[in-house]
């Protein structure tokens, strides 16, 4: 009995201990709680704190405060989600920098390789580079330390430049190129062209001017110049020669064909004395030879009026007044017509042809065009001749046209020589007619040439300048 | 001819700083198909702040954002620059 109450009182001691252990112990376990509750709400302020600075650097406002209890951070994961996106963003930072490098690289390299100088400066005019060009264009004595920081206007155009040619200032008032043409310093000779760089608020943060030097251009292209009027002199000295050598030539053949006349008319008439006189003693062969001299002396004639005319055409002093070429063509067609009744030949003339030039010297060719249209559509069925206007590279240009027997174009050149003809005896004529039109349409300072084909007609063209 | 896949989000609802986190992370999860242009991300939002904050993110990550106005809506489209 007495250890059973033993026992009661020592378990009676256990248990009290036991509970005094227990209570200590949740002492401690709360301390240790609260201590424990207070470094996390430190972490959770602090992981709170850095979040929101990164959603800051991201651009948007803090989290709110229930978004950010325990499970919303684990739920959400914010820093997660900010860490994987600055990786991207790193990334991708990297691969624009690579190619913002190459880029940088190739700048560099044109930049140092260029052939015109090349010069960036501030606001303040202060070279802040230049390339190697630059340097040898303006100065060569100085070191990169003497130069970069320097203003511009000290070393590069030293103040010899009135400040309207200053294409760094055109750029800071404003403009967004700047350019001179021709622009001197110290004897050398440049194109100037100024850009600006603006910064991100749109002000003028750089200027870069380029400088290419035009200086030998220029002295080669005076010298070429002053060869150019030295030409021109010798050119006009020269034309003038031939001019006065061309009239010589014309004076001359009209004098000769003048006096070819009279030792002609001689043969003729004593060839007609002979002839009537003396016919009796004359055998059939002397009659047949007579008649010969007669009929070349005839020809003859006709070469020498022919040669006597296109002399004058040479010779004749030119008045230029405005020319109705319509009119003057449908007269002579009217001409045609009456003076050959039993052709039936369609004429179709261009109203209001008009040119600047001598109007009996353009009646002319006009005439002997038409006469030439005329004579070689004589064996066509349903002759046309038309006389029109075109426009060929540029220039107006008149034309007489027909369906005629046309010309081989190798043979093209000979249609403007005197005295040449390309067809035979069935066509009348002595090969006066187109030269006679080209050296007054050369007078006029004008070109004329043939197109045509055997068979399919011919086309004469001719321009008048003057009327331009 | 590839199809370029478009995934749809629609955050209507949702506010600064939710709408670019949930932007981020569809960004984040889809990257790769993103940036070789196999995938686009069209985001509808009404919350004006984010049609600033969502293109300046993509951009930066080497990405194109456009946004498109409809009714009281945006929709941002994100895909390869």
């Amino acid at each position: 009995m007495a250890a059973n109450l033993n026992n009661d009182i020592s378990g009676a001691t256990t248990g009290a201990d036991e509970i005094m252990a227990l209570r200590q112990e949740v002492t401690t376990l709360r301390s240790e709680n609260r201590r424990l509750s207070m470094t996390l709400n430190l972490r959770n302020a602090y992981i709170r704190d850095k979040v929101n600075h990164l959603l800051n650097v991201m651009g948007t406002i803090p989290l709110r405060e229930e978004e950010l209890d325990e499970e919303s951070i684990i739920e959400l994961d914010p820093l997660g989600i900010i860490f994987d996106s600055f990786r991207h963003i790193l990334g991708s930072l990297k691969t624009k920098n690579s190619q913002l490098q190459l880029l940088h690289d190739e700048m560099i390299a044109v930049f140092s390789a260029s052939q015109v100088g090349i010069m960036v400066v501030d606001q303040e005019f202060r070279i802040i580079s230049c390339n190697r060009r630059m340097k040898q264009q303006f100065f060569r004595e100085l070191h990169n330390g003497e130069i970069l920081g320097t203003c511009c206007k000290d070393i590069v155009c030293k103040g010899d430049v009135d400040d309207q040619l200053c294409a760094a200032k055109r750029i800071l008032s404003g403009e967004k190129v700047a350019s001179f043409k021709g622009w001197e310093v110290r004897g050398h000779i440049f194109d100037v062209e100024a850009a600006p760089i603006y910064d991100a608020a749109g002000a003028v943060k750089r200027i870069v001017l380029v400088y290419n030097e035009i200086t030998d251009l220029k002295n080669s292209q005076k010298e070429l110049e002053q060869l150019n009027v030295g030409l021109e002199q010798r050119v006009a000295e020269r034309t003038a020669l031939y001019r006065e050598i061309n009239k010589e030539l014309e004076s001359f053949c009209y004098s000769i064909s003048h006096d070819l006349r009279a030792p002609l008319r001689h043969i003729s008439g004593y060839s007609a004395i002979l002839r009537e006189e003396h016919s009796e003693t004359l055998d059939q062969e002397g009659h047949d030879l007579l008649k010969r001299i007669c009929i070349v002396g005839d020809k003859m004639g006709q070469m020498i009026d022919d040669l006597l005319r296109i002399s004058r055409v040479s010779l004749t002093t030119m008045n230029f007044v405005q020319v109705d070429l319509s009119a003057i063509a449908q007269t002579t067609a009217t001409m045609f017509c009456e003076t050959d009744p039993a052709r039936k030949v369609t004429i179709r003339i261009s109203p209001g042809m008009t040119a600047k030039g001598d109007v009996t010297l353009l009646g002319l060719v006009i005439q002997n065009l038409i006469d030439n249209a005329w004579k070689y559509t004589a064996n066509t069925g349903e002759a046309v001749i038309e006389v029109g206007r075109t426009i060929i590279k540029g220039s107006e240009t008149f034309f007489v046209r027909d369906n005629g027997v046309g010309f081989d174009m190798a043979y093209r050149d000979k249609l403007f020589r005197i005295f040449e003809r390309l067809h035979g005896q069935e066509f009348d004529g002595s090969g006066i007619g187109l030269a006679t039109v080209q050296r007054i349409i050369s007078r006029h300072r004008g070109e004329v040439w043939a197109e045509g084909a055997v068979g399919r007609g011919a086309t004469i063209y001719f321009t008048l300048p003057a009327s331009e | 001819m590839d199809c370029i896949q478009t995934i749809k989000f629609d955050i209507t609802g949702q506010i600064c700083p939710s709408t670019l986190l949930i932007a981020l992370r569809e960004i984040n999860r889809n990257i790769d198909d993103l940036s070789s242009g196999r995938l686009r991300l069209l985001i509808t939002t009404d919350n004006r702040d984010c049609t600033n904050t969502i293109p300046e993110a993509a951009g930066n990550m080497g990405l194109k954002a456009t946004v498109e106005k409809i009714d009281s809506s945006y929709n941002i489209l994100v895909s390869k620059e």
